[in-house]
């Protein structure tokens, strides 16, 4: 019921919401209404006086956006980018699930994704409540199972909790590209389907399958390169055409290069291709691969493109599952406190929100076969996302309005002073996962999920059964900064994914790639997936590519090649040029 | 306040689209299709082998799970292995510091060893391949002995099949090729403008042309209706080929505009008769005229508008298509010495085979017949799991079948396949009439399948040989090539059966069975 004397009341996001709910028959009990008829199809009328207004939404799910849409921008002050809600049925929802994006192009791969998916969807038809995608507008899949108070619960964590991240994060601003995400993905598809038509499905899918293994090291860790507008490209084209008719670049002269004292002078110069270093290789061998027809290269680049959007999202998912939760979980006990909900609904929601955000137990209770009793047995479970991000930006909240002293020890500059509105809007426009955990996870949030740090050597310990490892701190004050640093890095996306880069293109010779892994805490490529990928390169570039998995003191630890044992005498230490000294 | 940086209400806004009344897309299809292209190979060896392996009649909802090896199915991505050193966080703490933990091999939340890589290889992935799919690419490669008969008397299917053009027609039928080709070629329809700029100077030109030859009909087209120039002209283009015979052969003729072109006729002809044009004034004037004319056709050229005349369409004619129609007969002995497990065996080749007439032809018929020592037509349950008790003649059963080959099903114009199934119990004497029988009705049938079964607990008291009834039918057989024999103890051995008589081409067809 609407409550006037509401200590909220005099809040402009309040009046705002009284001022428009006042104009439907229903007013203040629209949302209770609707959950009572069980059905977010539930007819909203306007009062009579206000029926022609066009600007004044006319269905219950219009309605339910635009009041979470002031709480959220009045009362959270969040700042969104606009947003779509489309409402699915299971089958349309299975379809967004298999792609990254709508619409891409038809590959085996999703269609193998899709079996999966529909066998686990027989066995237990639950399905996730929502997807987003980051375009603009950001478009969310909603289930048209939800029931009323789940559709409020799903606009409020996607359309507002991760459209902000979205909007603000860094990472996001530098590197994705949601004006023409949807663009280039109909682009890929276009050109997918052209090529079809024209060469052959095989090819296609060859190339198709060479993009997709490329994952990882089809982006670049530089922010977007600059954009210019069509007369500057115009205009720089311009300038290129005139340089090369004004100043012909020098026809580089083999013969030359193969003379003895051409030689001699090669020796002990770093000749390695200009872009050693390149982190996107997919990227690399469209701009080079000047053998490669211009369909596929085409092909590349905009998957590459395509993956280039959706990088930040790897070394954002706790920031982003944290933030949405507090967002609705925000919205909601709003709604419910004044008066929006019922108890009924709040009820539901809340269950809802804490099956979300439960961290399930890292040991099961197993009978001990000697003695028959119940004893609990490690069998270490992931860390729930929802849970850990959600309790991380709770807590913010909490020492920013009642900080007590060991909060005001870890957290000086903001225990207690700032806004946690504010505060947590600056952490969405500056944080990633990393820093998210390493600057605001507070020691109660490792207490309330008893972290503890588990070190040691697999193999070392290995007795036939188990491993023993070492518990070398647990969520104690001593444990604490060790946890936090060794959380941190858990989530540090840079250790996560292989770092491979370019080290040299023999762009003169044999056009042989050779990418470097540098390795990071000992942990090597796995053997077998890098020689089929390296495989797929060499299929599609027709040329070899070595690839070295080089350790911190810089020895050569691993090494592939496609054909197996190619350029064995190309080694790190003889890097320079040996084409050109072979003779 | 308001925290959207500057570009105020447009950023917030919501659109909400309901999609749950829009029809599937199939993009998915696209892909499973792709999927199932890709593993194709396997799949066949692998639905071979289940097919061979017992009874795969019973389609569950989501279809048949077949095996495949992981390699096909993989994504490889770069991506680091297990190292052997481990240093992670975990949730829900019992412990204190310096404790030893064990952790399970291959357990643990993703941070088991994962095993030996070639061990990997041999995992296989699960795909379901629902029985339309399935029963496409088991039967891929199979031939129907003698399959077609093509009927086409009496029927009445018809479908619609392209033949030609129309000039007139709906929109959705319009060939824009054609009428594009003809757009085209028509390259001078001209502008209304210059159109009439056109027709001014060639009246101008046959009014000058007229002066100095009053035989010259009167053409006066101001203030008329463009139907009625038209006739003026084409009745002027008349009498002016009375006089001057035939019309040379005029480059402009693909005028669009019946007006320009006659007139174009007058005034050539006009032109090419015309005495001589004794005043210079008249002739310079002519001269200015005639050097004009390119220059307003030019003015004119490639008019982008199509014109009623390009307007093509695709005409569908209404075609009898010829009709794949067949007929299976299903016989069964349903005596008391016939189990349900016989007719279980029986029914897989049943099913199986009617599902193979169905792939190839349009229309498929079943008959069931039972008998003991009477015959009956009855319907499916019946047949498979109904029961009569009483001996057996297998001779009453044929000569059901004759009866209701006459008086339905007439050779000339079905397909004909028969199929009996029989424990091989018959009496003794009724051996010869059969085969007298069997005789007279293999000619009139494409094929012809008898399969004997046993229930293996019977076996003890059947025996293990063949029935006199079988030898009698491999006898047949050897005169008759389209009579087929097997002998069948599992579903299985049924599948088999069916291999065994529809081979994949290039596979050689198994030699039957000798009486020896």
């Amino acid at each position: 019921m609407l409550d006037l004397n509401h200590p909220e009341a005099k809040k402009e996001y309040f009046q705002e919401l009284v001022e428009l709910l006042d104009k439907y028959e229903d007013g203040w009990n629209v949302f209770i209404n609707a959950d009572k008829a069980k059905d977010f199809d539930y007819p909203v009328t306007l009062k009579k006086e206000y029926e022609n207004d066009p600007y004044l939404p006319k269905r219950w799910l219009t309605l339910a956006d635009k009041v979470i849409s002031i709480i959220a921008h009045k009362k959270y002050e969040l700042s969104t980018g606009p947003n779509r809600i489309e409402i699915v049925r299971a089958d349309q929802m299975l379809d967004a699930y298999v792609r990254p994006i709508p619409d891409g192009p038809a590959h085996w791969s999703y269609g193998k994704q899709r079996v999966i998916e529909d066998k686990k969807y027989d066995a237990n038809a639950h399905l996730a409540y929502e997807i987003i995608i980051n375009s603009n507008p950001a478009i969310a899949y909603c289930m048209d199972t939800n029931s009323p108070v789940m559709q409020m619960l799903v606009f409020a964590h996607a359309s507002y909790g991760h459209n902000t991240v979205y909007k603000n994060n860094y990472l996001f601003k530098d590197s994705a590209d949601p004006d023409n995400i949807l663009i280039t993905n109909k682009r890929l598809r276009e050109a997918v389907e052209d090529a079809d038509e024209k060469y052959s499905v095989e090819e296609v899918e060859q190339l198709l399958d060479f993009c997709n293994s490329m994952r990882f090291i089809d982006t670049t860790d530089q922010p977007r390169r600059k954009k210019y507008s069509d007369s500057q490209l115009l205009a720089k084209a311009k300038k290129a055409r005139e340089d090369a008719f004004l100043n012909p670049p020098r026809k580089k002269i083999l013969t030359d290069e193969y003379t003895e004292s051409a030689s001699k002078k090669t020796v002990g110069l770093d000749l390695s291709h200009p872009a050693s270093g390149e982190r996107n290789i997919l990227r690399f061998i469209a701009d080079h691969g000047h053998h490669i027809p211009e369909w596929k290269r085409e092909i590349m680049r905009l998957s590459a493109d395509i993956s280039q959007h959706f990088k930040p999202g790897m070394a954002t998912k706790l920031l982003h599952e944290g933030f949405a939760s507090m967002t609705h979980y925000q919205i909601m006990e709003t709604m419910f406190d004044i008066g929006l909900m019922n108890a009924k609904m709040h009820g539901e929601f809340r269950q809802s929100h804490s099956g979300v955000v439960y961290q399930p137990p890292g040991w099961v209770p197993v009978q001990n076969p000697y003695t028959g009793e119940e004893e609990e047995k490690f069998i270490g479970s992931q860390i729930n996302v929802y849970a850990l991000g959600f309790a991380i930006f709770e807590d913010v909240k909490r020492i920013c309005e009642n900080p007590d002293e060991e909060d005001k020890k870890w957290f000086p500059t903001f225990a207690g002073k700032n806004n946690w509105v504010e505060l947590s809007k600056h952490i969405i426009e500056t944080c990633n996962d990393e820093t998210l955990v390493e600057q605001y996870m507070s020691p109660k949030v490792m207490r309330k999920f008893k972290y503890f740090l588990l070190e040691g050597d697999f193999e070392e310990t290995f007795d036939g059964e188990n491993s023993w490892l070492e518990v070398t701190a647990v969520h104690d004050e001593d444990g604490f900064r060790r946890v936090r640093a060794q959380l941190a890095a858990d989530y540090r996306i840079a250790d996560k994914i292989p770092k491979v880069s370019l080290r040299d293109f023999q762009e003169e010779t044999d056009r042989c790639l050779v990418l470097q892994h540098d390795m990071i805490d000992r942990q090597p490529l796995d053997a077998k997936s890098a020689r089929q990928v390296l495989e797929l390169i060499h299929a599609q570039t027709q040329h070899p590519v070595i690839l070295e998995s080089v350790d911190e003191n810089g020895e050569v630890a691993a090494r592939f090649s496609s054909p197996e044992n190619y350029g064995e005498e190309y080694s790190l230490n003889r890097r320079t040029a040996m084409h050109y000294t072979a003779q | 306040m308001l925290n959207v940086a500057g570009t105020g209400i447009s950023d917030m806004t919501t659109t909400i689209h309901d999609r749950r009344d829009e029809p599937s897309r199939h993009r998915f299809g696209k892909d499973r299709a792709r999927f199932l292209n890709r593993i194709r190979a396997s799949l066949k060896k692998a639905i071979n082998e289940k097919v061979a392996s017992g009874s795969i009649t019973d389609f569950e909802k989501g279809g048949v799970k077949v095996p495949i090896p992981k390699k096909i199915t993989d994504t490889p991505v770069l991506h680091h292995g297990q190292g052997p050193y481990i240093k992670r966080v975990f949730p829900g703490n019992l412990y204190t510091t310096g404790d030893v933990v064990p952790v399970p091999a291959g357990g643990g939340g993703g941070k088991g060893n994962e095993g030996d890589p070639d061990a990997e290889d041999d995992e296989d992935d699960f795909v379901w391949v629902n029985e339309d799919e399935f029963l496409d690419i088991f039967f891929e490669g199979r031939q129907l002995p003698d399959m077609v008969k093509l009927h086409n008397e009496g029927n009445s299917i018809t479908h619609l099949q392209r033949s030609g053009h129309t000039v007139k027609g709906p929109t959705h039928k319009m060939d824009m090729r054609v009428t594009n080709a003809k757009r085209k070629k028509d390259a001078l329809v001209l502008k209304k403008g210059s159109e009439r700029r056109l027709l001014k100077n060639l009246s101008e030109q046959y009014d000058i042309y007229r002066k100095y030859d009053e035989s010259l009909p009167e053409l006066d087209l101001k203030e008329k209706t463009k139907s009625e120039r038209i006739d003026a002209l084409s009745a002027a283009v008349l009498s002016l080929q009375e006089k001057y015979g035939d019309i040379p052969e005029i480059e402009q003729d693909n005028f669009a505009d019946p007006i320009l072109s006659n007139m174009f006729n007058c005034v050539s002809l006009a032109s090419d008769n015309a005495s001589d044009i004794s005043d210079p004034e008249d002739k310079k004037r002519l001269q200015i005229l005639e050097d004009r004319i390119p220059e307003q056709m030019k003015t004119g050229l490639k008019a982008d508008k199509f014109q009623d005349s390009h307007l093509t369409f695709h005409f569908d004619k209404e075609q009898p298509k010829p009709a794949t129609k067949a007929v299976m007969f299903c016989k069964m002995d349903v005596s008391a010495s016939m189990t349900q497990d016989c007719k279980n065996n029986a029914k897989a080749f049943f099913w199986l085979l009617h599902k193979f007439l169905r792939t190839n032809y349009e229309e498929v018929d079943l008959v069931f017949i039972t008998h003991t020592t009477t015959a009956e037509e009855v319907d499916e349950e019946e047949f498979f799991y109904g029961k009569r008790s009483g001996g057996t003649l297998v001779s009453s059963c044929l000569e059901k079948e004759i009866e209701i080959m006459d008086e339905r099903y007439d050779s000339g114009e079905w397909n004909i396949y028969s199929v009996q199934a029989s424990d091989g119990d018959n009496v003794r004497m009724d051996n010869q009439v059969v085969d007298d029988l069997m005789r007279k009705i293999l000619p009139r049938q494409q094929a012809s399948y008898f399969i004997e079964t046993r229930d293996p607990q019977w076996a003890q008291w059947q025996g293990d040989g063949i029935s006199e009834l079988h030898e009698l039918y491999i006898s047949i057989a050897k005169e008759f090539p389209n009579l087929k024999t097997a002998f069948v103890k599992t579903p299985g051995e049924a599948m088999e059966a069916f291999t065994d008589f529809f081979p994949t081409s290039g596979q050689s067809q198994k030699q039957q069975p000798s009486m020896g």
